[in-house]
């Protein structure tokens, strides 16, 4: 895949969120993974949300997490998560579990599922959700040091809350950066497009910069 | 918070700078960088076949690659620098191995392993003088006894790895490497 290419495919939100109205925002990310041996390892998390509104930029929430992972195959993983949100003076708590096969022989492709239970200001939420995501490496067959990416993440989220069934896609074009096998920077444009099967559909579009360290 | 953010970011990225790292990469290369020689040994033009060409910068020695199909089979012919042929990869089913070496590659990875999975197989035939084009290595070279490069997954007590191994022709095993998977962090939070 070339540059070209990447960038056109990471402009295709852009071209959807134009057909209706939309939240835009900022979604910076931090994380930071930490092997212990014999296959666990563990995982911190933090990300940020702000919002474009009234050509100002206003502060949503905060998410801190931690994760427990354990490779169940040479790339396969399992992972227990505890997330912290903190969000208009209010607290959520979110528990995390989750399952991932990597495939990365052939066209690298990963596939994850999460279940995921949240708590808090009075809300119970409670999420399935699978992510699939594709890299492309911008040279060569595989992604090297020092080489760029393209990576393609389509995600479905069925979310139950006070009773009521509700569902959201997104669709995630990113271009990465990998410095080396452990440090990574990302560009995403995360496009989220919730109640889907019902009326009045809402996108919301985050411009992520992520940042991926491994020791 | 954002000012937090970057200060992360510049730390973590002046140390990884400072660290020391193996050196190995590999960029496309385009039809007009490959050495006349070896174009002239693979032989075919871009309307027969579709020949991917590479560049691999290692410690070792750099070299230029050519990858492609061939009657449904994959191939990998690699040279140096200058367009000599230093060997060729065909990739196998685990069926054309000889059953005498196969049952002697079979023996040794079960003394290995506690459980392992093959995952591919390829063939290596070292340059010869013999080899004066691929389609002389295709009719006549393939008599040479190549050498079996195995792509394993095997578990030991420390639990799955991925292993490159070679082996003799006559199934007897001569290098095993770990393979380092690739950091997936970035798929999977």
């Amino acid at each position: 895949m070339s540059i070209k290419e990447a960038l056109f495919f990471m402009m295709m939100p852009l071209a959807l969120c134009s057909q209706s109205s939309y939240k835009v925002g900022f979604l910076p990310k931090i994380n930071v993974g930490i092997s212990v041996g014999n296959g666990y390892g563990i995982n911190l998390m933090h990300q940020n949300r702000e919002q474009f509104d009234q050509r100002r930029i206003n502060y949503v929430l905060s998410d801190f997490a931690i994760f427990g992972d354990k490779k169940v195959d040479v790339r396969n993983k399992i992972a227990l998560g505890y997330l912290i949100r903190i969000r208009d003076g209010y607290t959520f708590h979110r528990m995390i579990q989750q399952l991932v096969i990597n495939n990365l022989s052939g066209a690298k492709m990963s596939h994850r599922l999460r279940l995921d239970e949240t708590f808090g200001g009075g809300l119970e939420v409670f999420r399935l959700r699978y992510k699939n995501s594709i890299l492309f490496p911008l040279n060569g067959q595989s992604v090297d040091d020092k080489e760029a990416y393209f990576k393609s993440g389509l995600e479905f989220l069925n979310i139950l809350s006070e009773n009521k069934y509700s569902s959201e896609m997104r669709i995630v074009p990113t271009l990465g950066y990998n410095l080396n096998n452990k440090t990574k920077f990302e560009l995403s444009i995360d496009h989220r497009i919730s109640q889907l099967w019902e009326s009045g559909t809402k996108h919301r579009m985050w411009f992520g910069f992520n940042f991926y360290k491994k020791y | 918070m954002n000012n937090l953010f970057t200060l992360f970011l510049f730390i973590f990225s002046v140390v990884q700078l400072n660290g020391q790292r193996k050196y190995e990469k590999e960029v496309d290369l385009s039809i007009d960088q490959v050495p006349t020689i070896a174009k002239d040994f693979i032989g075919f033009s871009d309307e027969d076949i579709a020949v991917d060409w590479y560049y691999e910068y290692n410690l070792i020695g750099n070299s230029i690659e050519a990858k492609f199909c061939y009657h449904k089979k994959k191939y990998s012919v690699e040279f140096d620098t200058i367009g000599m042929l230093q060997d060729i990869e065909v990739e196998i089913r685990k069926s054309k191995i000889p059953k005498y070496a196969k049952s002697e590659i079979e023996y040794a990875l079960n003394q290995e392993f506690e459980k392992f999975k093959i995952i591919r197989i390829q063939e290596h035939f070292d340059a010869s003088q013999y080899m004066r084009s691929f389609q002389s290595f295709i009719t006549t070279d393939r008599k040479q006894k190549p050498t079996y490069e195995l792509e394993v997954k095997g578990k030991k007590k420390d639990g799955f790895q991925m292993y490159e191994i070679v082996f003799s022709h006559s199934g007897s095993m001569i290098r095993k490497e770990v393979i380092v998977q690739p950091n997936t962090d970035h798929f999977e939070y």
